[in-house]
């Protein structure tokens, strides 16, 4: 008797397919309705809500926990371990009402804060290349780029059964690219040569740029240096954070080429993208120093 | 010829590959980030300009066809 294995292989690729297709319709559907109950309660409520769901992630997820508290002990050694636990369960709970506020951002309004320079070129409709960071609201700063100046542009990870999230992006008129597609990159590239405002995370690990980060050596994402190199953009930096009464404010800031006229107008002399990231990098670690409690401290941030 | 050979040596860095094939994909070889530093590296080194928004359009996806756009534009 025969036995038709590449016909069973195929009837097995179709029905996990297919299994894949209905749980991420599920979820989808779930977070939906999830969504839907969670905006007829107040802001504030919700935020009580999310803040104590993600403690209690935490509490149960030992390894993120353990890593975060070895990251804020490495950053911070001058805290004792219950400072140091304590800390990591208030990040989580803030970064879980961050993130979750990605799906009502139409009711984020944010207070916006920036020099005159910046503020320039942020109403010039020129483009800029935005270093941005995973504090307090993750997405308030395309979002606050959207009111300013237009095209805002992010890229984001979104995972598949959560696709209908880029409604969510739209709505406020951020044009959310997913990282994991297959033109993300040429997008990105597209819309940078296209005056488009561009903010990208880069405060997570990567191994492209090497960088001091809380006085330990560490790599670093350099894609938002390298774009603005290549499209001659301004670059900034923007970090969202919570204010006591729940208020999102968003700095914005322009790095500044600190050299003298005569180093800049020598165009060798021009600063390297492994120096900008580290003024980026020295910046970052400032802020989060200032606001310790929204950051996000469970990356695996110095695997190296 | 002296783009050709600078190409094709950081592709050969990056990818640790010996034998580059020209009709492979570009940004199938290279990664994103690595693309951004080749081309600011042939800006500088070539003193070109190069109008990246065009780099990735769809004629120039092969390693041969990209080549042949930067030489073009050297030439320019």
């Amino acid at each position: 008797m025969k036995v038709d294995n590449a016909g069973k292989l195929k009837t097995k690729t179709i029905t996990h397919s297919k299994l894949t297709l209905i749980k991420q319709k599920t979820s989808s559907v779930l977070i939906k309705l999830l969504v839907r109950a969670l905006m007829t309660l107040t802001r504030e409520r919700r935020k009580k809500i999310i803040t104590k769901i993600g403690k209690t992630i935490l509490r149960f997820a030992k390894k993120t926990r353990n890593r975060a508290i070895n990251n804020i002990s490495k950053a911070m050694p001058e805290l004792s371990i219950k400072e140091a636990t304590q800390l990591a369960f208030d990040a989580y709970g803030n970064c879980a009402f961050g993130l979750a506020e990605s799906f009502w951002l139409s009711q984020v309004e944010p207070d916006i804060f920036c020099d005159e320079e910046t503020l320039q070129i942020l109403q010039s409709g020129t483009g800029a290349c935005i270093a941005t960071m995973h504090i307090g609201c993750y997405e308030a700063v395309p979002l606050a780029v959207a009111k300013f100046a237009k095209p805002s542009v992010t890229l984001t990870n979104i995972p598949d059964f959560l696709e209908d999230a880029i409604d969510f992006y739209s709505d406020v008129n951020i044009t959310a690219i997913n990282k994991n597609s297959a033109n993300a990159f040429s997008e990105l590239l597209t819309r940078a040569g296209n005056n488009a405002y561009i903010s990208l995370h880069c405060d997570l690990y990567a191994n492209q740029t090497e960088v001091s980060f809380f006085g330990q050596k560490t790599k670093a994402p350099a894609g938002v240096a390298l774009l603005a190199k290549m499209t001659k953009n301004p670059l900034l930096l923007a970090y969202a954070v919570y204010q006591d009464d729940g208020q999102v404010q968003v700095f914005f800031e322009t790095l500044k080429d600190e050299r003298s006229d005569e180093q800049m107008s020598e165009p060798k002399n021009e600063q390297s993208v492994e120096q900008v990231m580290a003024k980026i990098y020295q910046r970052f670690e400032k802020i989060i120093r200032q606001y310790p409690s929204q950051w996000y401290w469970s990356y695996n941030r110095w695997k190296n | 010829m002296l783009i050709q050979q600078s190409i094709i040596h950081f592709i050969e860095e990056k990818t640790h590959c010996p034998l580059i094939d020209l009709t492979d994909n570009l940004l199938g070889t290279l990664k994103s980030f690595d693309f951004m530093l080749l081309m600011l590296e042939l800006e500088e080194k070539f003193n070109l300009k190069l109008p990246f928004e065009q780099a990735l359009a769809t004629n120039l996806r092969q390693i041969g066809e990209f080549i042949s756009w930067v030489e073009l534009h050297h030439e320019s």
